[in-house]
């Protein structure tokens, strides 16, 4: 399956969720679907995270900087790689980070879930 | 003369020793009258030794022709030594601390 | 008196006038030159005492009456020893005086004198014979010099040196003395060897860099130039490799100071290599604690948003601030067990608190030693704590025979099953809810998606039935 580009079809955008907290990737998922947005999958390791992305189902992604002491460095550029948007998630202040990941939007935890909508739909492809 | 002789042995004796500053003479006065009293008067003297070189206004009234001269102020009566004080014998007699052979009492007129 | 006057037994003629009595001084030259001599001798600083052969004092000048406490005119004739009694620095002195005396005439020297106060001093003395023109010695001419001060001081310097010297052997930090003109080392402490491994003599004669210290000559100067400004300078932080290899961090403090007119470095180095390894673990733990920190507040924020949506505004703030403290509760344990992991049984005992005094008659709980994943804890006690307040308000343990029965276990099987199980009843009777609130997504959803396996919820007639299962390696350590 080909990542979807434009929204001719109305489908709703395929999302993947890399977090290792199961209580927040939980409250992502609600918040995603209940703003109409589709669930791609929900990965808790860089592994499973690479094998959802690898497989071409998902058309963003919101990353949790830090999944238990992994860098989540790896997934951002293959998503780089394949010119898919996403987001940073942080629990860490900016001054304790190192990467830049890219340069892609990083948001800071807790993050109100209206901002992280608008800025999800902020790097995907304009309607 | 016994009483005498004997007050004589535990009067108190003041001394005076006027000189005119630093020289043999004056050094030699000194050590002498200084010896005299050791051996002769020890603990009841009283010796003063007057620069009057330094201090010329010492010598007033005391009626001082010369220096180094040495006064006995006490026991009475008023003694006057001119000169080194070398004559051992002549001052101890002066300072009645010495008898003439025929003072000295015997036992048969104690 | 005339004839004393006449054979030259006197040294003066006294004459009274109205102005007092005059002296008139018999020997002419000698005299005005004793007079000079005595004035000078009067303002002398040092004490200058003469004595005859029979070591009798014949003259005293002003500054032995001071230095004695004795005036002239009751010094003079008197026996030395009762002005002073001397005594000699050790035994060889005095026989080295005597035979200086007798082949050289003179003898110099230091000597302690005790007053007739009993007060010691500490003299330095020039002795000189006296003779007459034909060599017949008349007496013995002391010049003394109270060094009393100076030695108190040379000893005080001298205690001083001995305390900073064994300071500087037994430092536990390396002590390094560098001329600042050379800016080579010129002395080092036992310590800097145990710390760099070179040895004392290899360590003499290197600037600091050429020891690894400073990165090259050009800091050398740089250090030392502004050592001369500011007489301090502290590195706090400064890479050190020692002989042999090994890396080490090390603090630097130096400072400029002057020792007995000469101007020296010293440079004070501390090993602060376990210091920084305790600062970066703190560092680490600190930047793990905030984000753990954040994470509960993304939790909370979305337990919050989860609460108002699927819930009843009127009730919103209560049962999030209840949800809360099921989380907090959960957390205490987590922090307890430094993240490491919680008992199922720690964490039942601490979601059911306020019904402590029912456990063991209405409330059961049953199950081996289990210890969840930081993960699985947060989302199966934020269960259990729903379902208590549940069982409270509705349940089993709305009334008073009602009992719940909490247990769980862990199945031997080839993939080992981690399942708990809450059961109700005795309570009022239930019927299934119409609507399923947030309640409800805690205990199903929530908590399968913290274990990684499943969970349900049921209301036969009995009373509630809740079960959970997963594979023990996503819900246990």
């Amino acid at each position: 399956m080909s990542p979807r580009t434009t929204m001719l079809d109305h489908q709703p955008w395929r999302v993947l969720i890399v977090e290792d907290e199961p209580i927040l990737a939980f409250a992502l998922e609600e918040l995603l679907i209940e703003s109409g947005f589709e669930i791609a999958g929900v990965a808790g390791e860089l592994e499973t995270a690479l094998t959802i992305i690898e497989s071409g189902v998902c058309d963003a992604a919101i990353l949790d900087a830090n999944l238990a002491g992994v860098n989540v460095g790896p997934a951002a550029s293959v998503l780089a790689a394949r010119g898919l948007p996403f987001l940073i998630l942080s629990g860490y202040s900016s001054d304790q980070q190192q990467s830049t990941f890219f340069g892609a939007l990083r948001l800071q935890k807790p993050c109100r879930p209206d901002r992280l909508i608008q800025a999800l739909r902020s790097i995907l492809p304009a309607q | 003369m016994q009483a005498a002789a004997t007050a004589h042995a535990v009067a108190r004796y003041i001394l005076q020793l006027y000189i005119t500053g630093v020289t043999s003479r004056s050094a030699r006065a000194i050590s002498n009258i200084r010896k005299i009293c050791d051996e002769h008067l020890e603990g009841r003297y009283d010796l003063a030794i007057l620069d009057i070189s330094q201090h010329p206004v010492l010598a007033a009234g005391q009626q001082i022709i010369a220096a180094p001269t040495l006064i006995k102020k006490l026991p009475l009566p008023l003694r006057r030594f001119i000169g080194d004080m070398s004559q051992t014998e002549r001052i101890l007699l002066g300072l009645d601390l010495r008898r003439t052979a025929e003072k000295t009492p015997t036992a048969r007129n104690a | 008196m005339l004839r004393a006057i006449r054979s030259g037994e006197v040294d003066a003629l006294v004459v009274e006038s109205a102005a007092g009595p005059q002296i008139y001084i018999l020997q002419g030259l000698d005299a005005e030159l004793n007079r000079l001599h005595a004035e000078m001798l009067a303002q002398v600083s040092d004490a200058v005492i003469a004595v005859d052969t029979e070591d009798r004092v014949v003259y005293v000048n002003a500054a032995a009456e001071r230095l004695y406490g004795f005036a002239a005119s009751e010094a003079l004739g008197q026996a030395r020893s009762n002005i002073y009694e001397s005594r000699w620095l050790c035994p060889e002195d005095e026989a080295a005086a005597t035979t200086a005396l007798r082949q050289l005439g003179e003898w110099r020297g230091e000597k302690t004198h005790v007053r007739h106060d009993g007060r010691e001093l500490n003299i330095e003395a020039g002795i000189t014979v006296l003779r007459e023109v034909s060599g017949q010695p008349t007496g013995v001419l002391s010049v003394i010099r109270d060094v009393t001060e100076r030695k108190r001081h040379e000893e005080k310097v001298l205690i001083s040196e001995i305390r900073y010297r064994r300071l500087f052997e037994a430092a536990h930090d390396g002590v390094l003395i560098l001329d600042p003109g050379t800016r080579k080392i010129i002395d080092a402490n036992p310590f800097m060897t145990q710390m760099l491994g070179y040895s004392h003599n290899q360590l003499i004669g290197k600037e600091l860099f050429e020891i690894g210290l400073l990165k090259d000559e050009a800091a050398s100067q740089e250090m030392v130039r502004k050592l001369q400004r500011v007489n301090q300078v502290r590195y706090e932080n400064l890479p050190l490799e020692c002989q042999g290899g090994r890396r080490q961090e090390v603090e630097v403090v130096a400072n400029l100071y002057d020792e007995n007119g000469s101007p020296v470095i010293q440079c004070n180095i501390r090993d602060i290599t376990e210091r920084r390894r305790s600062e970066e673990h703190v560092e680490l733990l600190m930047a793990e604690v905030n984000h753990r920190a954040k994470n509960l507040l993304a939790v909370v924020q979305a337990i919050a948003h989860l609460t108002s949506k699927h819930g009843d505004p009127a009730t919103f703030a209560a049962r999030l601030s209840d949800r809360i403290d099921g989380l907090a509760a959960g957390q205490d344990l987590l922090v307890k067990n430094l993240w490491q992991g919680v008992e199922v049984s720690d964490l039942v005992e601490v979601q059911l608190a306020h019904f402590k005094d029912l456990i063991g008659t209405r409330v059961l709980i049953e199950g081996p030693r289990a210890r969840l994943t930081p993960a699985a804890a947060q989302g199966i006690g934020m269960a259990l704590h729903e379902l208590a307040t549940n069982a409270a308000k509705y349940g089993a343990l709305s009334n008073i025979e009602g009992q719940v029965h909490i247990a769980w276990k862990i199945t031997a099987a080839t993939k080992p099953a981690f399942s708990m199980s809450w059961l109700e009843h005795g309570g009022p009777k239930v019927a299934a809810p119409t609507r399923k609130g947030f309640g409800h997504i805690v205990v199903g959803r929530m908590a399968a998606a913290a274990v990684k396996g499943s969970a349900e919820i049921t209301f036969p007639e009995r009373g509630l039935s809740w079960t959970l299962s997963a594979p023990a390696e996503n819900a246990l350590t």
